[in-house]
């Protein structure tokens, strides 16, 4: 009883410390923003949007021919062609193209951003530019931070538009639904406003994605094994954060 | 870096179809080092079923909300929907995620331990004494990614199926039975499962074996192959989910 | 009061007493050298004196401010007019020498001003004619120049190098012996924490031993 008592006590501080390290962070982070170096925000951009641009493209085409396999299913079963259409669409503005574009740039992105931050603390470079009274937080991490929230939100676009061209390409493919009653489907049952939930979801992941990428490398200990050790806790951090997140935004959108 | 024990032959890095092969020869003939092969199960089971319980059920969470908002809409009663639900837990919800799952946390684990004994120069020292390094370093991993794989996916269908139930049933009216019924649920749907499932299993030990070993070797090696072993995990547990989907397709 | 001051420093790390009650001031235009094993802690007193870790026990001034205990912000502040060099340069990778040397400038300059005054700093240590490269492209002895032109940039009153020959070769390590010579006759106050005999011998204005977590004090050899 007690050596329980004592674990969940545990647990709880753990649980008090990581949520005071995120408000930490992410107070540090806002009031960095207004003066942030933007000539590396467009720098990380490029290197985060850029670079699993082809990633999130191809996971994107892949999980539109999955929901359409899925639904198919269902529409051989049933003979409801004129229904893939909405489906494909509802499920990938909803929840697919936002989901997959964050947990792609996880791997790629956040992972890489937590290790190259050990790195630079592992390096001696993060120690040495605040001992030269650099502000770090506005020279290094807002600017990433920001970039990479910006990132996830344009690729859950792309990821949109993608996957929903795959869809129609696997409906007219296997099912043999024709073109235009897929696109017909589409057009009567999916309202710009439906593309709105997908992006407020997208915006929060990247948020979540860049504070736990960043903090992962922050807290990473600093030196060569914590580079590899900062990419698997952002990688886990940042898994979990997105689930809680979607479970959340889903009720409320 | 400077490499201590540079190889006269500049040791070959396996590919990723050779490595496959190489471990699956292992695996059939039954080369398998079992004392790495329990450190592996403990480690990467524990390591992975957790995180697909949690996982899933936040999805299972997300989609009865789906489904309940869109049985108000329609004006159907969400109970309806419910052995749909779970049937597509079976064939496509649980795969995915415990696959993706598989990815981040088996894959991650693999990639990173493997590079850091490649940069480490482990590597190259267990090939020049010679070892077989199907048996003693692919085989393990592989055997128990799979293991982890095929335990994970079962487990995670009740986590989406109860977590989903009870939401229901709490919040939207729904009962819990109709989130857990069989009904629905055929053979096909359980070859499905157990398929994908394997070639995750699978698939996401390659992958990562293969961009430790490949990427191991340059100075920031370590943390690179960790986030390339899961971004192929992740593709090729996507990739195989839909060929293994469009293949059933085809055998009623 | 002198530009670095340390007084009754202790610090223990891992449970183990790194330093027992350190005290050392650093004068105007003074060299002082800081030497000892491996392990023995003169990082951590560089980092202490520089407030990059918190003593446990004593009190820390640079420039006659105090500041342990000091918030990020004022601590910066404190900052101004210190410099810092540290082993290996820690330079960042995907910056030219001459953006990483004015990135300290920060507010006082416009981009276009810094950026002059970083290519006078780095003609100032002999790089002026790489500073448009990435640290990768040249030699570890030029990176490391251009780490002391970051630190003298903007004119410091205090200098720290910790370990700023440890891993070049001798050629290399004697231009840097140079340019901290130089430092000291400008009127700033340096401390050097090192391990390489040529170094001390060529730079020192005062020698000091950190031996089981206290500094003595031994001769300058000449």
């Amino acid at each position: 009883m007690r050596a329980f008592l004592s674990a969940s006590g545990r647990l709880v501080l753990r649980v008090l410390r990581g949520v005071g390290a995120y408000a930490l962070l992410a107070g540090r982070l806002l009031i960095a923003t207004p003066r942030m170096d933007g000539r590396e925000w467009l720098r990380t951009v490029s290197i985060a949007g850029v670079d699993a641009l082809p990633l999130c493209l191809v996971t994107a085409a892949l999980t539109g021919a999955l929901v359409v396999i899925q639904t198919g299913f269902y529409v051989e079963s049933y003979g409801v062609t004129s229904l893939v259409g909405w489906g494909a669409g509802y499920a990938l503005f909803h929840e697919f193209a936002p989901l997959i574009a964050s947990l792609a740039l996880s791997g790629r992105v956040g992972a890489g951003q937590a290790s190259d931050i050990a790195g630079l603390r592992a390096g001696e470079q993060l120690p040495a530019l605040e001992a030269l009274g650099v502000d770090i937080d506005r020279a290094l991490l807002a600017p990433r931070f920001w970039a990479i929230a910006a990132s996830v939100v344009v690729l859950a676009v792309i990821a949109d538009v993608v996957a929903l061209s795959a869809s129609l390409l696997v409906a007219v493919g296997l099912l043999g639904v024709p073109p235009g009653a897929f696109l017909a489907s589409v057009h009567a049952s999916l309202r710009v406003a439906d593309a709105v939930p997908g992006i407020v979801k997208a915006a929060a992941f990247g948020l979540a994605l860049g504070a736990c990428s960043l903090r992962a490398g922050l807290a990473a200990p600093a030196e060569a094994r914590g580079v590899g050790a900062a990419a698997r806790r952002s990688l886990v951090a940042t898994l979990t954060a997105i689930l809680a997140l979607d479970m959340a935004l889903t009720g409320l959108l | 870096m400077t490499r201590a024990l540079d190889l006269p032959d500049a040791a070959p890095r396996p590919r990723a179809l050779a490595l496959a092969a190489a471990a699956a020869g292992a695996l059939l003939a039954g080369r398998v080092d079992r004392a790495e092969l329990v450190t592996q199960v403990r480690e990467l089971c524990l390591r992975t079923i957790p995180v697909v319980l949690l996982a899933l059920a936040f999805i299972g969470v997300v989609f009865e909300e789906h489904a309940a908002h869109e049985a108000r809409r329609a004006l159907v009663s969400l109970d309806q929907a419910g052995p749909m639900f779970f049937e597509l837990s079976v064939r496509e919800i649980a795969p995915a995620i415990a696959g993706i799952v598989l990815a981040a946390r088996v894959g991650s684990g693999i990639a990173a331990e493997v590079g850091w004994m490649a940069q480490s120069e482990q590597v190259d020292a267990l090939r020049l004494f010679g070892r077989d390094l199907a048996a003693e370093l692919y085989a393990p991993r592989i055997a128990a990614g799979m293991l982890a794989s095929m335990l994970a996916a079962p487990l995670g269908i009740a986590a989406v199926g109860l977590a989903g139930g009870f939401w229901a049933q709490a919040f939207s009216g729904g009962h819990l039975a109709a989130f857990v019924s069989l009904r629905l649920v055929t053979a096909h749907d359980w070859a499905l499962l157990v398929a994908k499932s394997a070639a995750s299993g699978f698939a996401v030990p390659v992958a990562a074996l293969h961009c430790g070993l490949a990427l191991g070797g340059t100075p920031d090696g370590v943390a690179r192959s960790t986030a390339a072993g899961v971004v192929r995990g992740t593709l090729w547990v996507l990739a195989a989910d839909v060929a293994i989907g469009a293949t059933l397709w085809w055998i009623p | 009061m002198a530009p670095i001051e340390l007084r009754g420093i202790e610090k223990s790390l891992g449970g183990r007493r790194v330093l027992s009650g350190v005290s050392l001031a650093v004068e105007a235009g003074q060299a002082a050298c800081v030497v000892g094993r491996s392990g023995a802690g003169k990082s951590v007193l560089t980092r202490i004196a520089i407030g990059l870790l918190p003593p446990d026990r004593g009190e820390v001034f640079l420039l006659g401010r105090r500041i342990d205990g000091l918030a990020r912000r004022e601590l910066r502040a404190a900052r101004r007019g210190v410099g810092l060099v540290t082993q290996g340069a820690a330079l960042l990778g995907w910056l030219s020498l001459r953006e990483n040397v004015a990135l300290p400038l920060g507010d006082g300059f416009s981009r276009r001003a810094a950026l002059e005054r970083a290519d006078a700093a780095l003609a100032e240590v002999g790089a002026g004619a790489e500073g448009a490269r990435r640290p990768a492209e040249v030699s570890a002895g030029t990176r490391q120049r251009a780490a002391v032109a970051r630190a003298l940039a903007l004119a410091p009153r205090a200098v720290l190098y910790d370990e700023p020959t440890t891993g070049l070769d001798p050629a290399a390590s004697r231009q840097i012996d140079a340019l901290i010579r130089r430092s000291a006759d400008r009127g700033a106050a340096v401390l050097v924490v090192t391990h390489d005999p040529i170094l001390v011998r060529r730079v020192a204005d005062r020698v000091l031993e950190l031996r089981d977590g206290v500094l003595h004090d031994r001769p300058v050899v000449v």
